[in-house]
C-alpha cells in the first residue's frame, strides 16, 4: 500500500484546489475590473477606431452643349489604397499589387513606404482592376468607389470646358467657374468599419444623402464648335502658327456658339500637355487688332456725321506726315502708287491706313476714345469664362499725341482679345447694340428642372441702326471687291474685314520683324446676320495676310454653319458642286461628334 | 481478489466538458462566420464544420478512453512520450513540418494539421503520473527526481524551439503542479520555480519579439499597429461587452482581431455575453477543475490520482493562461482556450484526456500496487518505526497483471 504517498497527494490536492479557486477569483476580478468598473476608456477607443463617417460623393453635374450633346460627364471608377502600417510583408505585397493593378511596382512601393495609416496606390482605375484586387483579398489593401470625369468628345471644346483635378474639383474653364453648381454636396454615412475599412453589416447609425451637382448647359453648339476647331486647326498647322483662335457668336444674343483655340489638348489625359495649350487664348490673350479695328473707327465717323462717300484723304505711296513720323499704307497691286482719294467705303474695302488715320484725326482723341470704350474694348467682356485678360488701358485721351490718335485709328497701339473683337463686330451685325458675350445658357438640376437660366444681356447701344447698316455695306464691299475676297461664299452675302498686324516686339519698343497676327472677322449672311465669326492666327509662317491665313478659316466655318443652320441663300448660287461637297464634309463631322458622345 | 465493481463516470465533469465543447462550437461559428468567407475559403461555415468534426472525433476518443481501464493507458506511457518527441522533431524538418506565421508547429495530414505539441502535453502528464506513482516518496530525493525533469525539459525545449512558448509554459506549469501533488519537497519546488523563472526571463531577453510582447503587456497601446494590436482590440471587446454583453453575434471586435476563432475567442465571448457570460465560462471551468481534482482526490491509487489531477490541472491552467492573456494580465503567449478555441489537435487531445479522467472516476475504488514505491516507503518506515513490509513482485505492466493486481480497497 502506498499510504504515505497517497496522503501527500490528497492533502496537496486540497491546496491545489484552493490555489485554483484563488486564481479563478483573481481572473474574475480582473474581468470585472476591465468589463464593468473601468470600461470607459477602451469603450471610447473602440468607438473612435470603429465608428467612421464615410463620405458618399455627390455625382458631379454634366456639361451639355446648347442642344443637349454631352460634353463632360462621369463614369464610375475605383481607387486602390493600402494601409502601410498594417503591412508586414512588403516584399510580397508590392509585386502582387503591382501586377493586379497594372501599375509600376515602384509606385506601389512608394505608397507602402509612406508608412502612414492610408495611402493611395492608384486612382481612377477601371472596374476590372478593382474586381481583381478585391478577389485577391490582400491584407491591408482596399478599394474605394469614386468617379472619373470624362470628356466624351476628347479635345472638343477643351478650353471652354477646362478640367478637374483627380478629386473632381474644377481647375480650369467652366469646370472651375461653375464648380459650385457642378459639384453638388457630398453626403455621408456614419457606420462601424472593420479592420479593412469596410462597413460592418447593420451598423449604420445615420446618413445624409448626397445632393448631386447640377448640369450646366453651354451656349456652345458642338457642331459649330467642331467645324471651328477643324477649320482653325488646318490653318494653324499649314502655317505653323504659334497660336490661333476662332470665336463664333450669335450677334443678337451675344451667345458664344463656338470658341476654338490652337494648340489644344485632351482634358481626359493631360499628361505631357504643354501648359500653353491649356490657355483659352480667345479671352486670355490680347493682341493688336490692326486693320480690323478700322471698322470701328469708320463706324464712329459715320455716327458722328461724316458722310460715307466724302473723300476723306488722298493716299499716296509716300504716306502722310504726322508730327515727325510718317504713316503709310501697305500697298500692292493695283494700288502700288497709293489708294488715291479714299472715302469710307474705300477705306474698308482696301484697308487704307491713311484714310482711317484721317477719320481718327477728324474725330479727335476724346470721341475716338469714347467709341473704343463704347464698343467694349476697354472693359473685360464678362463672358463667364475664367482668365479674361485685364484690359490694357489706352491712357487718358487728352495726353495722346497726334501720332497715337492716328495709330489707334487703324488699329495700332491697341490691345484686345478675340472675344472683345467678336463682340464689337456683333454690334455692327445686330444693328448697333453691344451684347455681353455669354457662355452658360442655363443650369439644370439632375431631374431636368431649370435652376438658373441666363438671358441675353444688352450692355449699351453703341451706334445707330443706320450707321450699322452702312458699315455692313462697307464690309460687304471688302469681301466682294476688296482685301476679303478669299472669304466669299457661294450663295450668301458675306461681311468681313481683314487684318494683318505686325506684333509688338517683346522688348516693348517698336515692332518685331516678321511676326504678324493675321485675322479676319465679319458676319454672315451680311444683310441678315446669324453669326459673327472672328478668326485670329498668331505668328503664321510664310504668309501673314489675314486674307490668306484667316479668311479661309472664316469661310469654312461660315459655309458649314450656313448649311447646318439651314440658312436660306440670299444670293444666287453659282456652282452646285461646292455645296454638294460641303454636305459630304458636314455629314462626316456630324458622325464624329456622334461617335464621341457614346464614349 | 475480487474484480472491481465499476462506478459511473463523474457526471458533472462530463456535463462541464460537453457544455464547454458545445459553447465552443457556437463561439467558433460566431467568431469566424463573418470573415471565414473572405479568408479565401469562400465558405462561411468552414471553421464550424471542421470544429464539429473535431468535436465528434474527440468525443469518440473520450468515450473510448472512458471505457478503458486507466492502467491500460499506463502501458502506452513510454510509446506516447516517444512518439511525441519524434513528432516534435519532425515538425522542424522542412518538407514535413508546416510553418504558419513564422512558427513551425504543424504536420499537415490531408486537409488537417496535426499539432504534436498538444499530444506532448498529454504525454508529459501520463509520463509524470506513471513515474511519480512508481517512485512514490522516493521523488522527494533530488537524485530520483532529476532524470524525469530532464525528460520533461527535453519536451519543453522541443516545443519552445517551434517556437511555442505558451504550450511550453503549460508543460512546465503542469509539471510543477504534478511535482507538488506528488509530494516533492517544498524547497525543491521553490528551486524548480526559480529555475523556471530564470529560464523564462532568459528566453524573453534573448528574443526581441518576446521582450516586445512583455512591454506591450505593460502598456497595450504602446504599439497599436504591431504587437499591441490584438491585445488592444481584445481589451476593447471586453470593455464594450460590459456587464451584459452586446448579445450573441453582435460583437464588433471580431472584425479586427486576427483569426478571432482561435486564441482570442474568449474576447468575442466577453464582448457578446458580457461579464455575466464570462462568469458562466469561469464557472464551467471551476466546475471542471473541482470535479477533476475531486476524482484525483478520491482515488485510492497514486497513478490514477496523479493522472486525473495532471490532466485537470493542464486544462485548467491553460484556461487561466488564455483568459489572463486577453485580459492583459500576463504577456501574450498563444494558448488556445480549452474546448472553446478552434483547433482540432487541441480539442481532440483534451477530450481524450477528459476521457482518461472519467475512466479514473469509474475505478475510484481500485488500488494499484506500486512495488518500487512501496519498497522505498517500507524501508523508510522501517527506519522510522522499526516495522517491516514485504514488497511484492516487480511491477510489470501487462494487461493481465494490471487486472489481477487491481483489488477493492477497504
Ligand atoms: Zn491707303
Amino acid at each position: 500500500m502506498v499510504l504515505r504517498h497517497l496522503r501527500f497527494l490528497k492533502r496537496r490536492t486540497v491546496w491545489l484546489l484552493v490555489t485554483f479557486a484563488v486564481l479563478y477569483v483573481l481572473i474574475a476580478g480582473r474581468l470585472f475590473y476591465i468589463q464593468v468598473l473601468n470600461n470607459e476608456r477602451y469603450c471610447e477607443l473602440a468607438e473612435r477606431l470603429r465608428v467612421r463617417q464615410l463620405e458618399i460623393p455627390a455625382s458631379r453635374g454634366s456639361v451639355y452643349d446648347r442642344v443637349g450633346r454631352e460634353l463632360a460627364t462621369n463614369v464610375p471608377a475605383f481607387a486602390v489604397y493600402v494601409q502601410p502600417k498594417k503591412i508586414k510583408d512588403r516584399e510580397r505585397v508590392a509585386p502582387q499589387l503591382a501586377s493586379l493593378t497594372g501599375l509600376e511596382e515602384s509606385a506601389v512601393v512608394r505608397a507602402i513606404n509612406t508608412g502612414g495609416t492610408f495611402a493611395y496606390v492608384g486612382r481612377q482605375l477601371p472596374v476590372g482592376v478593382s474586381d481583381k484586387v478585391q478577389e485577391a483579398n490582400l491584407p491591408a489593401v482596399g478599394v474605394l468607389r469614386e468617379t472619373k470625369r470624362v470628356y466624351p468628345s476628347r479635345s472638343l471644346c477643351a478650353h471652354v470646358l477646362g478640367f478637374t483635378d483627380i478629386d473632381g474639383r474644377g481647375l480650369e474653364g467652366i469646370e472651375r467657374v461653375a464648380n459650385k453648381q457642378l459639384a453638388g454636396r457630398n453626403g455621408h454615412i456614419v457606420a462601424e468599419i472593420d479592420s479593412n475599412g469596410r462597413v460592418i453589416p447593420e451598423t449604420r447609425r445615420g446618413s445624409v444623402q448626397p445632393v448631386d451637382g447640377n448640369d450646366v448647359v453651354l451656349t456652345i453648339d458642338a457642331y459649330l464648335q467642331h467645324a471651328a476647331e477643324d477649320a482653325l486647326a488646318k490653318s494653324f498647322e499649314s502655317h505653323s502658327a504659334a497660336g490661333a483662335t476662332a470665336v463664333v457668336l450669335d450677334p443678337h444674343t451675344g451667345e458664344i456658339l463656338a470658341l476654338a483655340n490652337c494648340p489644344t489638348f485632351d482634358p481626359n489625359d493631360r499628361r505631357g500637355v504643354q501648359p500653353g495649350a491649356w490657355r483659352n487664348r480667345a479671352v486670355t490673350d490680347l493682341y493688336e487688332p490692326g486693320s480690323t479695328l478700322k471698322l470701328l473707327t469708320v463706324a464712329a465717323g459715320l455716327e458722328e456725321g461724316i458722310p460715307p462717300t466724302e473723300v476723306i484723304a488722298t493716299c499716296t505711296n509716300g504716306g502722310i506726315p504726322i508730327g515727325r513720323r510718317r504713316i503709310r499704307c501697305s500697298l500692292h497691286h493695283p494700288y502700288m502708287a497709293g489708294h488715291g482719294g479714299v472715302d469710307m467705303f474705300k477705306i474698308i474695302r482696301h484697308s487704307c491706313n491713311i484714310g482711317a488715320a484721317s477719320i481718327a484725326l477728324r474725330l479727335g482723341p476724346d470721341k475716338l476714345y469714347a467709341y473704343e470704350k463704347a464698343f467694349g474694348l476697354q472693359d473685360q467682356p464678362g463672358s463667364g469664362m475664367p482668365g479674361e485678360a485685364p484690359v490694357l488701358p489706352l491712357g487718358s485721351p487728352e495726353a495722346w499725341p497726334a501720332i497715337r490718335l492716328a495709330n489707334i485709328g487703324f488699329g495700332q497701339g491697341v490691345a484686345v482679345s478675340a472675344l472683345q473683337m467678336a463682340s464689337a463686330y456683333a454690334v455692327i451685325a445686330n444693328g448697333g447694340n453691344l451684347m455681353s458675350p455669354q457662355i452658360i445658357r442655363e443650369v439644370r438640376a439632375k431631374d431636368g428642372t431649370v435652376v438658373r437660366s441666363f438671358s441675353p444681356k444688352l450692355v449699351r447701344r453703341v451706334v445707330s441702326e443706320e450707321t450699322a447698316r452702312k458699315a455692313t455695306e462697307m464690309l460687304i464691299g471688302c469681301v466682294n471687291e476688296g482685301t476679303g475676297k478669299t472669304s466669299k461664299i457661294d450663295g450668301y452675302s458675306v461681311a468681313g474685314k481683314t487684318g494683318s498686324a505686325q506684333k509688338a516686339s517683346t522688348t516693348g519698343r517698336g515692332y518685331a520683324a516678321g511676326k504678324f497676327v493675321a485675322s479676319f472677322m465679319g458676319f454672315v449672311p451680311a444683310r441678315n446676320p446669324r453669326l459673327v465669326i472672328c478668326v485670329v492666327v498668331d505668328e503664321p509662317k510664310g504668309t501673314h495676310w489675314g486674307a490668306t491665313v484667316a479668311a479661309p478659316v472664316y469661310k469654312e466655318i461660315a459655309q458649314k454653319a450656313m448649311w447646318y443652320l439651314k440658312v436660306p441663300p440670299d444670293e444666287p448660287l453659282k456652282e452646285d458642286q461646292t455645296s454638294g461637297s460641303n454636305r459630304m464634309n458636314v455629314r462626316k463631322v456630324n458622325h464624329r461628334i456622334g461617335a464621341g458622345n457614346t464614349g | 481478489m475480487k474484480a472491481a465493481r465499476k462506478l459511473q463516470p463523474d457526471f458533472w465533469l462530463l456535463v462541464a466538458t460537453v457544455v464547454l465543447v458545445v459553447a465552443g462550437v457556437l463561439m467558433v461559428f460566431d467568431a469566424s462566420f463573418a470573415r471565414a468567407a473572405d479568408r479565401g475559403m469562400g465558405d462561411s461555415w468552414y471553421f464550424v464544420k471542421r470544429q464539429i468534426v473535431f468535436a465528434l472525433v474527440g468525443f469518440l476518443g473520450l468515450f473510448l478512453a472512458m471505457r478503458v481501464h486507466p492502467l491500460a493507458f499506463r502501458r502506452f506511457t513510454k510509446i506516447t512520450v516517444f512518439v511525441s518527441i519524434i513528432l516534435l522533431g519532425l515538425v522542424m524538418v522542412p518538407g514535413i513540418g508546416k510553418s504558419i506565421g513564422g512558427a513551425a508547429r504543424w504536420i499537415p495530414i490531408g486537409p488537417f494539421h496535426l499539432q504534436p505539441s498538444e499530444l506532448a502535453k498529454l504525454a508529459v502528464v501520463m509520463y509524470l503520473a506513471d513515474q511519480f506513482a512508481a517512485r512514490g516518496t522516493a521523488m522527494r530525493r533530488l537524485g530520483t527526481l532529476l532524470p524525469h525533469l530532464l525528460v520533461v525539459g527535453l519536451v519543453a525545449m522541443l516545443v519552445l524551439a517551434e517556437p511555442d512558448m505558451g504550450t511550453a509554459a503549460v508543460v512546465i506549469f503542469t509539471t510543477g503542479v504534478m511535482m507538488y501533488v506528488a509530494g516533492v519537497r517544498k524547497r525543491q519546488l521553490i528551486a524548480f520555480a526559480l529555475l523556471g523563472l530564470l529560464g523564462g526571463a532568459a528566453l524573453i531577453v534573448m528574443e526581441p519579439y518576446r521582450l516586445e510582447r512583455v512591454l506591450t503587456f505593460l502598456n497595450p497601446s504602446r504599439d497599436y499597429y504591431g504587437s499591441g494590436y490584438q491585445i488592444t482590440h481584445a481589451l476593447m471587446a471586453l470593455a464594450t461587452g460590459g456587464l451584459r454583453g452586446l448579445g450573441l453575434c453582435e460583437g464588433r471586435e471580431k472584425f479586427y482581431i486576427p483569426a478571432p476563432q482561435t486564441d482570442m475567442i474568449g474576447a468575442t465571448l466577453a464582448e457578446e455575453a458580457g461579464f455575466i457570460g464570462m462568469l458562466v465560462l469561469l464557472g464551467l471551468f471551476i466546475l471542471f477543475t473541482y470535479r477533476g481534482l475531486c476524482v484525483g482526490h478520491r482515488t485510492k491509487s497514486t497513478y490514477m490520482g496523479l493522472l486525473a489531477i495532471g490532466i485537470t490541472s493542464m486544462v485548467s491552467l491553460q484556461a487561466l493562461m488564455n483568459i489572463a492573456v486577453f485580459t492583459s494580465s500576463m504577456p501574450a503567449t498563444g494558448v488556445p482556450l480549452p474546448f472553446i478555441s478552434y483547433g482540432g489537435s487541441c480539442l481532440m487531445v483534451m477530450l481524450v484526456g477528459v476521457g482518461m479522467v472519467l475512466s479514473v472516476s469509474r475505478h475510484l475504488n481500485e488500488t494499484v500496487e506500486e512495488p518500487e514505491a512501496e519498497k522505498y516507503e517500507s524501508r523508510h518506515h522501517r527506519r522510522r518505526h522499526g516495522r517491516t513490509r514485504i514488497s511484492r513482485a516487480q511491477y510489470r505492466p501487462t494487461a493481465k497483471r494490471i487486472r489481477r493486481r487491481a483489488s477493492v480497497y477497504r
